[in-house]
């Protein structure tokens, strides 16, 4: 009797490390070698449009990062239907990636804010409770910078406003390179906007922050 | 600090139980991967074939039958030396058989050697190869890269220009009864797509299987 192999093609397989985040996905599938290069998300992506099962290689990679970002904006019942249907969606819409963005990170997080964004009153609900968390169950290891954070979080409930206070577009930027780590270029991408226009808006965001902390420059806090 | 940073600090820690979230979500992309591969495989013209004669003409076209006319896998091959500057195939002092891919030509002639050397195996260049059916576990039978992309993913530089090699051991007396293996390398599914990038594959497969050659690919090279 035969052993019935995995469905997965054997020239295809999920040996995945995540890539950190912060830097363009280049994990390889087996581990790079001599003479090997590592495979980019856009191309696995091309590759998954008529092997469908590598793009298991792209949740293998990302799943972890979105699934955090879900969880902050909306708490871990719904991240998990959030991070469930951004991969659907996008396996769903993989034949429209454009291939010359070797890192598919900011396209899964479009995706996932309009997930999210199906999902307001709960977020609206998770942000109110962002200004009574107490400051231990924060996340982020700010090693020495202990200082920085204990700052931080005596201004919880004045951010927690701030952030409620944003437009929604605003918001979403703004979160998208607080808590997801976005660079301005990529969370230009995931918002489909023009990267002048994020400049812009970040700068207005930076001044209704430093207004609603009274004007103060928040690096003179610290 | 800026405005910005600020916020990272207020961020909602992780999840508790991350991978148990994940893995929701990865059963739920499992399950449309497997049903977008069972609609795409149709598309690859798999042959059925009724007859030896029937199964010459398909062999030439786009589909193979694999039958137990084949040579059978076994230890017992006489040591084989041939290296051509396409490939290498060396029967090594433990019996293993080293088999190195550096060009897509004289695929024929490879096969007939990895045959001698007591690898039965369907080569194919150009064409994206894979079983219909169940394959073989392939641990401890074969090692090298299971999925291996090309160092270059330009056409022009697929198409006549050395590969990187690829090297394969083989364990001959590992192989089950009547098994042979379907190695495919060639460049990517489209050659006038972005996502073009060489790459080598294999499945070991049972004898009887059908192997359907995908319609995605450039004209064989070689």
């Amino acid at each position: 009797m035969l052993t019935r192999p995995p469905r997965r093609p054997a020239h295809v397989i999920l040996a995945e490390t995540p890539s950190p985040a912060n830097e363009p996905a280049a994990s390889s599938m087996t581990g790079p070698g001599a003479g090997e290069r590592v495979l980019t998300d856009a191309e696995i992506i091309g590759h998954s449009l008529h092997d469908p099962d590598c793009f298991g290689v792209i949740f293998e990679r990302h799943s972890g990062e979105i699934l955090r970002y879900a969880n902050a904006r909306l708490g871990p019942d719904l991240a998990q239907e959030v991070l469930a249907e951004t991969f659907l969606a996008a396996f769903g819409r993989r034949a429209h990636y454009d291939g010359s963005r070797a890192d598919a990170r900011p396209w899964l997080y479009g995706i996932a804010i309009r997930q999210i964004g199906r999902h307001r009153r709960a977020e609206i609900r998770a942000r109110r409770a962002l200004a009574r968390i107490p400051a231990e169950t924060v996340a982020g290891d700010f090693g020495d910078r202990s200082a920085e954070r204990v700052t931080a979080q005596q201004l919880r409930p004045c951010l927690a406003d701030v952030l409620s206070g944003l437009t929604r577009r605003d918001r979403e930027l703004l979160l998208l390179i607080a808590w997801a780590g976005l660079s301005c270029e990529e969370s230009a991408q995931a918002l489909g906007l023009p990267g002048s226009t994020v400049r812009s808006r970040l700068h207005r965001i930076r001044a209704k922050t430093r207004q609603a902390l009274g004007g103060v420059n928040p690096t003179r806090l610290m | 600090m800026d405005e910005i940073t600020l916020f990272t600090t207020i961020a909602p820690a992780p999840p508790g139980d991350p991978e148990k979230i994940r893995q929701v979500a990865r059963t739920r992309l499992t399950a449309a991967m497997n049903s977008s591969t069972r609609l795409a495989r149709p598309r690859r013209r798999p042959l059925v074939l009724a007859s030896a004669a029937a199964a010459a003409v398909a062999v030439a076209a786009t589909g193979v039958l694999l039958t137990a006319d084949h040579p059978s896998a076994g230890p017992t091959a006489a040591p084989v030396h041939v290296n051509v500057a396409a490939w290498s195939v060396n029967t090594n002092a433990n019996g293993t058989i080293t088999f190195v891919v550096r060009k897509m030509a004289e695929s024929a002639r490879l096969e007939h050697v990895l045959a001698e050397a007591g690898v039965p195996a369907i080569v194919q260049f150009g064409e994206n190869c894979r079983a219909t059916g169940q394959t073989l576990p392939t641990h401890g039978v074969i090692s090298g890269p299971k999925y291996v992309g090309g160092a270059t993913g330009k056409p022009e530089q697929v198409h006549g220009k050395p590969y990187p090699d690829w090297a394969y051991t083989v364990t001959p007396s590992a192989m089950p009864s009547g098994s042979r293996f379907v190695i495919s390398v060639g460049p990517g599914p489209d050659p006038g797509s972005r996502f073009n990038y060489a790459w080598i594959g294999y499945e070991l497969v049972p004898s009887g299987i059908h192997v359907a050659c995908g319609p995605h690919v450039p004209p064989k090279v070689g």
